[in-house]
């Protein structure tokens, strides 16, 4: 009668149990009580229960737990793809195309006027707009690095505790009778921990749960004692690592794996698009300055100051660590007087294996009526005449560029680029004009420089001289969009894959091959054959795919 | 008919037949994930159909585009004095049915994929509780020794 009420109690607790996530099913064992010898033979007493068990498939379990973490894996990276995707893909709203297209439309605006101030006034403004654009993209991108590192620390400490819980379990375990309902909660902590890092666990003769991080033998639990994880990094830059006692993890899987992914991957993580975000700048802050710097505006300067700092003057240019390596060339300047009349003119070859920025300062120096130096490690060049004004004329070895020496922005990648400052305080500064040394000109309306600047708009001046502006956006974008795609499909693949493991788990009760071993071999046939004509149908579309 | 607009209508039904065959795809899917192996065996029939039509029409498209290029593999873009309206909705109802057909395919192919490591898995232990001198017929039916049973520690 008692083994009866048990069952009956099993059977209710399973019930009542039905929708507690992690509860397995329990089934009271059965077995016969000892006989009793009377005087009229042997006698049965019926039955006692002998233990409760926990149904449990471990197979299933342990294709859900790696179910569930691969798909914590991919949704993590598809969360934040999603927001890089939203931020830079065809529709984003970073505003990046729009305000590239203005730029250069805004060039074009000056090679129409090269004389209007207002022209002038609004081409700062297109150009610190486009500036700013990229800036605050870079600025999201970072601060999703940042929020990556702090999620990543976050879920790295409900791991510790939930390891600790476990840990704590497997003591209560050790210490005495296993208790089916420790043993669910060890079930959801040990689920937990698949979702959150991707591990194994190993259910012991003693009932104690071992768990290994997946992949890499490292045991963040054993009988009562849990191994805590350290967080190394910084919540930006760099690379962000997990080790476990001295041990680095090198790829873990689930939520904190796909973070992290997504805070290292130099191929389709937030770093790769943050370095793809700098190269896009640095090429436009490239090509627009190697025009501009070789142009004269309304007024020309009496004497200017390079924007970027070279640590080390003398070093020779080619190993200075300059943003942009200078080539060997000839660099042209020339000298009006305030009035616009020719003064002089003279030219420097560089060769920036061999020649410092000093030594391209002392070359300078050297011609005639210009004065140059290097100050606080910025090249600055000035009329010798305090009276006269220069002008720069085609310089081939990029120096210019490369030392920010009249430019129309400032700084070398996303993070830096501004419209300079210099241009902004004397807007007629604006080279929008070419200087002609040989003829001893320079005249006021001449837009050739602006022309110049506009047609970089659709001139393949990025990806190595493959792409212009706008298709290099495009580009990027279009990477963007399939990094977020690839995670999308991976994700909805994966939460298919752990919907079947888990109505899977809802069914198991164990399986005899008297009822199903005859329609197990039919239908592993059928699936067969499925599987085979989706091959067909794989390639019938990519037949079809090719000529659409 | 001209061979153009016999192509768009070859086209037209394969975009027809793509779209059943995504709507069979999706069933499969969720038989799959129910773990409703008679319907997936339902679907196989239903899939095995389609597949057949759309090979046959496949092979009419390849020699429409032979006949009118000298080529199989001419891209539609290409086709002399094809630009016909028809042509160009049959060949917009397969830009947007392919991608659909291709990220469905590649669920349902891992969750077939799974439900056969599962079927492996599973037949491996019972040959392994039957004994390795018993065999199973293509039926199911084991040949020697005694049908095991297997419970929930698998």
């Amino acid at each position: 009668m008692g083994a009866a009420q048990l069952a009956q109690a099993t059977v209710g607790n399973n019930a009542a149990n039905a929708s507690t996530p992690g509860y397995s099913r329990r089934r009271v064992n059965l077995v016969e009580a000892p006989s009793v010898r009377l005087s009229g033979g042997i006698f049965g007493t019926g039955v006692q229960a002998a233990n409760v068990v926990r149904l449990r498939n471990a197979l299933i379990d342990t294709q859900r737990r790696a179910d569930s973490q691969e798909l914590n894996y991919s949704q993590a990276q598809s969360s934040i793809l999603e927001q890089v995707d939203s931020l830079l893909g065809p529709t984003g709203d970073s505003g990046l195309g729009n305000a590239l297209n203005g730029l250069f439309s805004a060039f074009g605006d000056l090679a129409s006027h090269p004389e209007d101030a207002a022209t002038r006034q609004a081409l700062l403004g297109q150009g610190q707009g486009f500036a700013d654009a990229v800036r605050q993209t870079r600025d999201r991108l970072v601060s999703m690095e940042s929020d990556g590192f702090a999620s990543v620390s976050d879920r790295v400490a409900e791991v510790n505790s939930t390891a600790q819980r476990l840990a704590d379990i497997n003591s209560q375990t050790l210490a005495g009778q296993p208790d089916p309902s420790l043993q669910d909660e060890q079930d959801r902590l040990v689920d937990r921990l698949s979702e959150l890092i991707g591990v194994r666990a190993t259910t012991r003769a003693d009932g104690t749960v071992q768990v290994v991080v997946d992949g890499t033998g490292i045991q963040l639990v054993d009988g009562a004692r849990a191994t805590a994880l350290t967080v190394s990094g910084t919540p930006t830059g760099g690379t962000v690592s997990l080790s476990v006692g001295g041990a680095t993890l090198g790829n873990p899987r689930g939520e904190i794996g796909g973070l992290l992914h997504m805070r290292n991957s130099s191929v389709d993580g937030l770093p790769a698009a943050i370095s793809k975000l700098d190269t896009l700048a640095s090429g436009v802050i490239a090509a627009v300055n190697r025009v501009h710097a070789s142009g004269s505006g309304l007024t020309l300067a009496q004497s200017v100051t390079g924007s970027v700092t070279v640590s080390n003057p003398a070093a020779t240019l080619a190993t200075a660590g300059l943003w942009l390596t200078p080539v060997a060339g000839t660099l042209n300047i020339g000298v009006f007087d305030a009035s616009g009349n020719f003064v002089s003119s003279g030219s420097v070859s560089v060769d920036p294996s061999t020649m410092s920025l000093n030594g391209l300062a002392t070359a300078l120096d050297a011609l005639p009526n210009i004065d140059a130096s290097v100050s606080g490690g910025k090249l600055v060049i000035s009329a010798a005449n305090a009276a006269n004004r220069i002008a720069f004329g085609p310089d081939g070895s990029d120096s210019l560029v490369a030392l920010g020496v009249n430019g129309f922005f400032t700084g070398t990648d996303a993070a830096s680029i501004q419209v300079s400052s210099t241009l902004q305080a004397t807007p007629n500064l604006i080279a929008a004009a070419q200087a002609n040394f040989t003829a001893g000109t320079i005249s006021p309306g001449d837009n050739r420089n602006a022309l110049a600047l506009a047609a970089l708009g659709t001139s393949r001046i990025l990806a190595g001289g493959t792409q212009t502006p706008d298709e290099a956006l495009g580009a990027f974008g279009a990477d963007v969009g399939t990094w977020a795609r690839s995670a999308s499909t991976r994700t909805s693949t994966q939460q298919a894959l752990l919907d079947a493991a888990n109505a899977q788990l809802q069914q198991t009760s164990g399986v005899n091959i008297d009822e199903g071993l005859a329609d197990m071999l039919k239908y592993w046939h059928a699936y067969e054959a499925s599987a085979k004509y989706i091959s067909t149908v794989n390639s019938m579309i990519d037949s079809l795919m090719g000529i659409l | 008919m001209s061979a153009s607009s016999t192509l768009a209508d070859v086209l037209d039904r394969e975009a027809d037949l793509y779209e059943d065959l995504l709507g069979l795809l999706h069933e499969e899917e969720v038989a799959l994930i129910a773990g409703n192996t008679r319907s997936v065996g339902e679907c196989l029939a239903r899939t095995e159909t389609v597949v057949l039509q759309l090979r046959l029409l496949e092979n009419s498209r390849e020699t429409l585009v032979s006949k009118l290029t000298g080529r199989r593999d001419t891209r539609l873009g290409e086709l002399p004095g094809t630009a016909t309206d028809s042509l160009g909705r049959a060949r917009s109802r397969l830009v947007t049915t392919l991608p659909l057909v291709d990220v469905m395919n590649r669920r349902v192919t891992a969750l077939l994929q799974r439900a056969l490591r599962l079927f492996d898995t599973t037949l491996d232990l019972i040959r392994e509780a039957a004994g390795l001198d018993h065999q199973y017929t293509a039926g199911g039916a084991l040949t020697r020794g005694t049908r095991p049973v297997i419970d929930g520690r698998a």
